[in-house]
């Protein structure tokens, strides 16, 4: 959808309305620095970018956009608007008010929604930013104009939603959990299936609980079981209760515990320390790696950069990826080995704390084993659970073994009663870890299979957009190349591409040959000018792929760091790619600016000038001429001296174009110097050859156009009298500058037909003896000077 | 495309190989989210969390059916 006009209120550096009206055609508009010219790419981008400039987002976001897209001077009582409107009439109305955000309305034709403002606008920084970019960030910005950012979205969901599985179903802590529970139902029930556990905890049911047989469901009937054996104990004998509560804590194998901590923890920094740091993250990436290798049939291992075959490696890979899963199932075993020491504690303390062992307990504090019970007292289980070293061991073992040890001896002649509710009670709540574990493995297996499923389904997503990514690349690189050889013709740097670096995901780079050399990134060989070129080639090719939709392009000064012959292959790779497609190009640069005006089409191109930008509250004017002049006409007032120089350089432009048009022969200078012509030699060449070539129409025949040479002398008169008073002693008045450049214009204007308004070059056909305007009221006669 | 039924249906019959513990209703539960919000943009945390709590009570094994007798 070609744009008709841009029109802007109070909108970044305008004041009243202010209209770029390209009228559907392309278009180029030339400003100072500062005139405005991006005043208007911001309101494309505003408007297409959901109310967002991208390069204002680092001082002012959301809706406090609104205080950096303002005039700074707009009055209270005017509003900030916008107003795009489209070839179908359509037109899109944003108003901005002061605060908040703004609202839209119109155009739904044109579909704003899916018209990306990447795929629209290129600015001189992001063209630098690009190619300076890391692989992952050229990603990134590539992502969206392939069309592919959708996809990586979904993927990184996807990724985040199996984290948030794992996390919120607890699978780490189940693994562990799992753990302990072994420890116990070897001791309790020792090689017994789980059939034999649940027979065991029947028969108990049965023997204790004979007013509950309907209970059928084992933890239920686990649960019913301690509290019909507390209840039991609860009306035993003091002695009884005393034995029982001795008995529990003397069952307790602590230091089966403790040596379980140790030996998990010897094998933990024995198998990790040296390993864990140095292989975890290089074999994440490389088992990346190895599942893209494909048919390769030798790869540089990534970790040591040898060369191996395909197989040995992947072998390699496997063999470490095992490795690494034994180190986690190490890390669990030592977690659970704690976390059982830790349960085993906080039993002891409860046994020994029962007000029931009290008698007991006071007579051996006052012995050997007052500071065992002040220790055992003073454990904090959690915390130990948290952080257990070695000394916390050493003080365990030395500490409360003695008191395992004393419970034992008073409780060996424990009456039968005593044993057997004590051994019951042990025994179920075994049986109730064991019961509770299956279920927990069970729950975990399913959150396994939950978060395996989603990884899943984002490596599917990722493998699609590498694929997709990879067909994508290689048209746009088939242009990208095709772009650069009309930039660069004759040069020594050939298949310029993108391409994916196969060592990593979410990454993309460009590769290209630098005299015969391959080169994996432009910024090992490329000079500045090179890489800005190069960003061009590549934002254009992806903008020539929506060239079915007919969406306007804007170049915002994208030539700065070309030089001239680079810049004029712009035109033509503009001309050859684009001619039909509506461009809009930038530019303060007048010598640019000017070769394209002399150089495009006119019947597709327009061409506009931007008047120096003066105050907030005048803010941005068109000039009423498509020449520069009215850059020098500003600086009248104050600086006339500048404006003199300012004329006559653009003459110096104006008339060296033109001499090429005319095929005018100039005298050869040495060296450089034959590009470095001032506008006083070409005037001379006019006003000499001019005399015979550039004839008017007069009845039937054609005349020497005499008018036109008198305007050339005139200028000449004052450039060489005033415009080099203004460079060498800074003497001009503004009356003189200001006449200098009326009279400069008015040579210019002699080239262009007052009947018609074309060129005098118009028509130039092959052969031909000359070049005439439209109307052929002008003509130039070539090489008769 | 992740939001393609096609592609969809081919990754879910593939994933129900490798994890067969997948539930229905896990599998008719990811394909709306991929077919939606997944593509539209980052999830915030708590519909991160919303979403996976949906999918783990999806994997919730079904009850034991009760057969209803007149």
């Amino acid at each position: 959808m070609r744009i008709k006009s841009i029109a802007l209120e109070w909108f970044r550096g305008a004041a009243d309305p202010v209209t770029l009206e390209p009228e559907c055609k392309s278009l180029v508009v030339y400003g100072a620095n500062g005139s405005g010219k991006s005043s208007f790419v911001d309101a494309v981008e505003y408007v297409l970018s959901h109310r967002r400039i991208r390069h204002l987002a680092h001082e002012y976001s959301g809706k406090h956009q609104e205080k950096g897209i303002l005039n700074t001077h707009k009055p209270k009582d005017r509003k900030a608007a916008l107003n795009i409107k489209f070839k179908d009439d359509s037109e899109l109305k944003t108003d901005i008010s002061d605060t908040g955000p703004s609202t839209s309305t119109g155009a739904e034709a044109v579909a704003m929604d899916t018209w990306d403002y990447r795929r629209t606008v290129l600015r001189q920084d992001e063209v630098a930013a690009f190619i300076h970019d890391t692989k992952g960030g050229k990603y990134s910005a590539l992502l969206p104009l392939l069309g592919l950012d959708q996809m990586e979205v979904a993927a990184e969901n996807l990724r985040q939603l199996a984290k948030a599985v794992e996390s919120e179903s607890g699978l780490g802590e189940t693994r562990i959990a799992l753990k302990q529970p072994e420890a116990t139902r070897k001791t309790a029930f020792g090689t017994d299936s789980n059939d034999q556990i649940l027979k065991t905890i029947g028969d108990l049911h049965t023997k204790y609980c004979l007013d509950k047989t309907a209970t059928t469901d084992a933890v239920s009937r686990c649960k019913e079981l301690v509290t019909t054996l507390d209840t039991r104990v609860e009306l035993c004998s003091a002695d009884d209760r005393r034995y029982v509560a001795l008995r529990g804590a003397a069952e307790l194998d602590l230091k089966q515990h403790i040596g379980a901590v140790h030996k998990a923890s010897t094998k933990l920094v024995g198998a990790v320390e040296p390993l864990i740091a140095e292989k975890l993250d290089v074999l994440q990436k490389t088992v990346a790696f190895v599942d893209k290798l494909g048919d390769a049939k030798e790869v540089k291992c990534p970790a040591c950069g040898r060369s191996i075959s395909t197989d040995d490696f992947q072998a390699h890979v496997t063999a470490e990826r095992k490795r690494l899963k034994e180190i986690i199932d190490t890390f669990d075993t030592w977690k659970a080995a704690i976390g059982t020491l830790c349960d085993t504690v906080k039993s002891l303390k409860s046994n020994l704390g029962k007000a029931d062992v009290k008698s007991w307990r006071d007579e051996l504090a006052v012995g050997v084993l007052a500071d065992n019970f002040a220790h055992l007292d003073g454990l904090n289980a959690e915390a130990l659970r948290a952080s257990c070293g070695e000394e916390d061991l050493k003080a365990i073992e030395g500490k409360l073994l003695p008191l395992i040890t004393a419970a034992a001896s008073a409780s060996k002649d424990a009456p039968p009663d005593a044993q057997a509710l004590s051994t019951a009670r042990r025994t179920i709540e075994a049986g109730k870890a064991v019961i509770l574990a299956k279920d927990q493995s069970a729950a975990a297996a399913r959150a396994e299979a939950l978060v395996g499923f989603l990884n899943l389904l984002e490596q599917g997503v990722r493998d699609e957009i590498r694929m997709r990514s990879q067909m994508v690349i290689d048209e746009i690189s088939t242009d990208i190349q095709a772009m650069w050889t009309i930039l660069h013709p004759d040069e020594a740097i050939e298949e310029v591409r993108l391409y994916l670096p196969e060592d990593a995901d979410k990454a993309i780079d460009i590769r290209l040959k630098f005299y015969g050399v391959e080169q994996d990134s432009p910024r090992l060989t490329l000079s500045e000018g090179y890489r800005n070129s190069l960003g061009l080639c590549i934002f254009l090719a992806m903008a020539k792929r929506e060239a079915d939709n007919d969406r306007p392009l804007f170049l915002d000064d994208v030539v700065i760091s070309l030089d001239r012959n680079h810049r004029g292959m712009i035109q033509e790779l503009l001309e050859k790619e684009f001619s039909g497609r509506q461009v809009v190009v930038l530019t303060h640069d007048r010598e640019w600016y000017t070769e394209l005006r002399q150089q495009l089409d006119a019947k597709r191109w327009g061409f506009k000038v931007l008047l120096p930008y003066e105050t907030p509250e005048i803010g941005i004017r068109w000039s009423h001429k498509t020449t520069t002049f009215d850059d020098a006409r500003a600086q009248v007032a104050q600086r006339p001296d500048s404006a003199g120089n300012d004329a006559r350089k653009i003459m110096d432009v104006e008339l060296s174009l033109i001499a090429e048009r005319l095929q005018i022969r100039m005298p050869y200078l040495r060296a450089d110097k034959n590009d470095k012509r001032m506008a006083h030699e070409f005037l001379e060449r006019f006003i000499a050859d001019g005399k015979k070539c550039f004839q008017v129409k007069a009845g039937t025949d054609y005349a020497a156009d005499t008018t036109a040479i008198a305007a050339c002398e005139e200028a000449d008169r004052l450039l060489v009298s005033w415009a080099n008073r203004a460079s060498h002693t800074f003497g001009l008045v503004p009356s003189e500058a200001a006449k200098l450049i009326d009279a400069c214009e008015k040579a210019l204007e002699i080239f262009k037909c007052s009947s018609c308004g074309k060129s005098v070059w118009f028509a130039d056909a092959e052969n031909s003896e000359w070049v005439q305007c439209q109307c052929g009221q002008r003509r130039w006669r070539y090489g008769k000077g | 495309m992740p939001n393609d039924d096609q592609w969809i249906t081919t990754r879910v019959a593939e994933a129900r190989k490798h994890h067969p513990l997948l539930t229905e209703a896990v599998l008719a539960r990811i394909g709306p989210l991929l077919k939606g919000e997944l593509n539209e943009g980052p999830l915030p945390t708590a519909r991160l969390m919303a979403v996976a709590k949906a999918l783990i009570a999806d994997m919730a094994p079904a009850p034991p059916k009760v057969e209803v007798t007149k």
